[in-house]
């Protein structure tokens, strides 16, 4: 029995092996990035073989439950990282460094997403969930720059306020349960005691973490530093890994523990989606960084994706689930477009550094286009699929209101989008680009062609989507 | 069912302009490598085309050949294709045009990859827009036609014309977005997927009959120079020098008109229909203002671009009529006029590239050095303004008749607004041929060269054939 727990903590294992595999090698004095980003790829290779092996499996039954749902989401989570850990290595060369730290948070983060998604105990949420939010601090905190940021000190202050928000609601259910806090006999509990006003805070008080660390308007306070300005590799973590963690998690709250307040959170849910949908559009047309516009577009389309997860039905759940899917597939283009704007030897962030770009990058705008097409859903691009969900949802819930306002925003979002283009295609060139890197290249005709195939026949992957994700509501 | 031969007419020119990306950046041989796929893909499209036109039912005026795929299951979506004659006809005339286009711009162009490969997009995803049969597939086709003129129009287009894009992009996303709306309204109501030829017998209530009909007719009416949309698509067809890609600009009001054609006739509820006087004097009003603008215009590309709306106008008015008859005289007229206004946009671009090369200030008499040229512009604008040499006279006959019987006034004005912008034609040419103005004899040599004359004069051979008999290829 030691033994199969031995076994079924490998995908964490391997995780951890491969930090002290960085510290060794930090302690060996290797001073190039391309060692250390071989050493952490082939470690998340590691975790997710062992991911797969071991799927079904939990190392400790109480606080942990892997099934398809978690290992769709660490998939996801692996890809992402695998990719971004192979295009931040080029970044941490150009810039000089060996991104040692970078690798060695990276990994714990990883660890820490595992744990977080696999969670069916309070105790283990909040573990998870602080230890997630205490590397991220360590995340923002790698700067190269002279004068530090404020960001980091900002982002714990904050998160410590929502972890304490967190903890008092857990320590509430905690007390009424006698430390029995796994999610089906909370979710009891709930269920039990509707008119409980103080179970009702108690179970916000769960969300709210949640709905602060994905971005969600009012509480997206801090999501514009983490990805707006922090270095590249950080800020392409924050946009990507760290929000599709978060979304597992939460989709697994809302379906497994919040059923019982559906009236109540639906509506709460609908005015955060829309004050998202609605920010979100605004502020990316007031941005002038890249990065930031991004980080508004992200709050836009998060909230799209929580105006679909008010319903409480696991059909519009999934929808909301492809939706994100086909989002960070298109997100993920676009940041891999962002590591080939370098002029000597500066990686550049601000959208009138893009003036003229097509001039001499063809491809590298072309790519950029095909990304944000998609973020507008236009066909035949993998975008389209998800606003398909979403219109025919939206519509089948007579939410004719909710849907104006998000079509409506989605233009005002367009905007900023056709901004960039217009900056690419009709300004003079005013920067001389480096040459690109032969692996960025390659991703990123990877990427374009995922979001242009995909949707030409979706339906294989999605079935497979399908199986994985609906385990949750089994 | 499925024979996959429809299909075809969409993947053919995809897969062209994906070999055509794939090209190394080499100024000779690879620009001669991206021609020559571009040209055998439209010939093997012309081909495919002519097959099909084999195997349907000339006498059958419904969808023929229909082939369905299925798509997704979240929400259930399946894509029906099918071809009339009419569609059919469409498809040739542009598939056509755009390999007349190859042939006389072999290897002269700048960015030959960005624009050959949208321009193949351009033809795949129109094929598509044409050939859809059930409206979700119409609505993929229609708004995704839309992307490669975006790219084509920020690769060519005029640096000061930046803030135009913005706007065409915006309204072409407000019209997609309600279209998008209205058509997955249509197939909720139906709990599937809707034919475009069903799409009328759907019974909604009140208020929202009018929401999902005025959003396809606003989504159509994005795409073509109607008030309040003229501005854009003027400014836009006026700052694109190259050829190729003026043709290109020419053919987005056909998507639009195209939309009302599939919708309006038989499918528009009568709630609906019995507003068409609306859009039947918007529709004037514009034809007149645009035809009235031509006149005072210098710029032959802008009388160009005039005569083009007016004819699309002419088109969209007949469309409105109460009656259903004439799909066809449509589609025979439409299939000579996009091949004469291929012909005469390159024919305008010859002139303003040979003005630009000799330095000359004006293009007065310049006509006068360039005998071959002068006759086939000569012929193909008095072949476009109505010489009985083409199909468009007869079938153009027959519409303006049919406007007439409908109303008088309707009928004066159409005529007014064809006269204008023939007028205006006319004055360019006499301006052009007149020797009394010729600036020098050093622009001999200037003239067309045998390729291009012969592929011009093919052209004025095949559509004097279609004066006799339309479909004299379909055997």
């Amino acid at each position: 029995m030691i033994l199969h727990n031995m076994i079924y903590t490998l995908p964490e294992v391997s995780l951890l092996a491969g930090i002290i595999h960085m510290f060794l090698l930090y302690i060996m004095a290797y001073e190039s990035a391309k060692v250390y980003s071989r050493a952490a790829k082939f470690w998340i290779i590691m975790s997710l073989f062992w991911e797969v092996a071991t799927q079904g499996k939990s190392f400790s039954p109480l606080y942990f439950d892997n099934d398809s749902y978690t290992l769709l989401f660490n998939l996801i989570v692996g890809v992402l990282s695998y990719i971004m850990i192979s295009l931040s290595a080029t970044w941490f060369v150009t810039e000089n460094k060996t991104g040692c730290k970078y690798y060695v948070l990276l990994l714990s983060a990883l660890i820490g997403i595992k744990l977080l998604i696999s969670s069916i105990n309070l105790v283990s949420l909040l573990f998870s969930y602080i230890l997630l939010i205490y590397i991220h601090y360590r995340m923002l905190g790698i700067s190269y720059e002279k004068i530090p940021s404020e960001a980091p000190s900002r982002y714990v202050g904050i998160s410590g306020i929502i972890i304490i928000i967190f903890a008092l609601g857990f320590l509430y259910i905690n007390k009424l349960q006698d430390g029995n806090v796994e999610y089906t006999e909370v979710k009891e509990l709930f269920s039990s005691n509707r008119k409980s006003l103080e179970l009702y805070l108690s179970a916000i008080s769960l969300l709210i973490p949640f709905l602060y660390s994905i971005g969600i308007a009012p509480f997206h306070i801090t999501a514009e530093d983490k990805t707006g300005k922090s270095i590249l590799p950080v800020s392409h973590y924050f946009a990507l890994i760290a929000p599709v963690a978060f979304w597992g998690c939460f989709i697994k709250l809302n379906i497994e523990l919040m059923t019982a307040y559906k009236e109540e959170l639906s509506e709460v849910y609908k005015i955060f989606a829309l004050l998202s949908v609605v920010f979100g559009a605004m502020g990316a047309n007031a941005r002038i960084n890249l990065h930031r516009i991004l980080s508004y577009s992200s709050m836009y389309h998060f909230g799209v994706v929580l105006m679909l997860l008010s319903f409480f039905s696991i059909a519009i759940d999934f929808s909301a689930f492809i939706y994100l899917f086909v989002y960070i597939l298109s997100l993920n283009g676009c940041y891999l477009v962002f590591y080939s704007l370098r002029s000597h030897g500066e990686y550049l962030s601000s959208v009138a550094s893009l003036s003229g770009l097509a001039e001499t990058r063809s491809y590298t705008t072309g790519a950029l286009l095909v990304s944000l097409f998609s973020f507008i859903g236009l066909p035949p691009l993998i975008g389209f699929l998800g606003q398909l969900n979403v219109v025919s949802e939206l519509l089948k819930q007579e939410s004719y209101i909710s849907l104006g306002v998000i079509l409506f925003f989605l233009l005002i979002l367009s905007k900023s989008y056709l901004e960039i283009v217009k900056t690419a295609y009709f300004e003079h060139k005013v920067k001389t680009y480096d040459s690109e890197n032969k692996l960025v290249i390659l991703y990123t005709v990877l990427s374009v062609i995922c979001i242009v195939i995909i949707a030409f026949n979706p339906q294989g992957l999605f079935e497979i989507l399908k199986d994985m994700f609906y385990v949750i509501s089994i | 069912m499925s024979s996959y031969q429809l299909l075809g007419l969409i993947l053919i020119p995809l897969i062209g302009s994906i070999f055509t990306l794939t090209a190394k950046y080499d100024k000779n041989y690879a620009v001669s490598n991206i021609f020559n796929v571009s040209i055998l893909s439209l010939l093997a499209n012309v081909s495919l085309i002519l097959y099909i036109f084999s195997q349907c039912n000339l006498e059958e005026s419904g969808l023929q050949l229909v082939e369905s795929f299925h798509w997704v299951d979240y929400p259930k979506v399946e894509i029906y294709l099918g071809v009339d004659i009419f569609s059919l006809l469409i498809i040739l005339s542009v598939n056509l045009s755009f390999l007349v286009a190859e042939i006389c711009l072999y290897r002269k162009t700048e960015r030959a990859k960005t624009l050959i490969a949208s321009e193949l997009l351009f033809i795949g995803l129109c094929n598509g827009y044409f050939i859809a049969a059930d409206v979700l597939s119409f609505y993929i086709f229609f708004v995704s036609s839309g992307t490669p003129l975006i790219i084509l129009i920020s690769t060519y287009g005029s640096q000061r014309k930046k803030t135009v894009l913005i706007r065409f992009s915006i309204y072409n996303l407000i019209g997609a977005l309600l279209l998008l709306v209205s058509i997955i309204m249509m197939c909720e109501a139906q709990k599937g997927d809707v034919l475009l030829s069903e799409a009328g017998k759907i019974n909604f209530k009140g208020g929202t009959e009018y929401f999902v009909w005025l959003s396809i007719f606003f989504a159509f009416i994005s795409r073509l120079p109607i008030w309040p949309f003229h501005y854009w698509i003027s400014s836009i067809n006026s700052s694109l020098k190259n050829p190729l890609v003026f043709l290109v600009g020419n053919l987005i009001p056909l998507i639009g008109l195209y939309g009302f054609i599939r919708f309006w006739p038989n499918t528009v509820p009568e709630t609906i229909a019995i507003h068409a006087p609306i859009f039947e004097i918007i529709c004037i009003i514009t034809m007149l203002f645009i035809a009235l603008v031509s006149l005072s215009h210098k710029d032959m590309r802008y009388k160009l671009f005039a005569y083009t709306t007016v004819y699309y106008l002419v088109y969209l008015t007949s469309i409105f009529l109460p009656t259903d008859v004439l799909k066809l005289n449509i589609g025979y007229s439409l299939y000579s006029y996009i091949i004469i206004i291929t012909i005469l946009s390159f024919l305008i671009s010859h002139i303003e590239h040979q003005k630009k090369e000799l330095g000359i200030y004006g293009t007065g008499g310049i006509l006068c050095y360039m005998p071959r040229a002068s006759k086939c512009l000569s012929l193909f604008i008095l072949a476009g303004i109505g010489l009985p040499v083409t199909s468009l006279f007869w079938n153009n006959f027959i519409i303006i008749s049919e406007i007439f019987n409908y109303n008088l006034i309707l009928g004066i004005m159409v005529i007014l607004s064809i006269f204008l912008v023939s007028l205006s034609l006319l004055e360019e040419l006499y301006k052009l041929k007149d020797k009394s103005s010729a600036a020098t004899e050093c622009i001999m040599g200037g003239d067309l060269s045998t390729k291009h004359y012969i592929v011009y004069i093919g052209c004025l051979i095949i559509l004097f054939l279609s004066f006799f008999k339309p479909l004299w290829f379909v055997y």
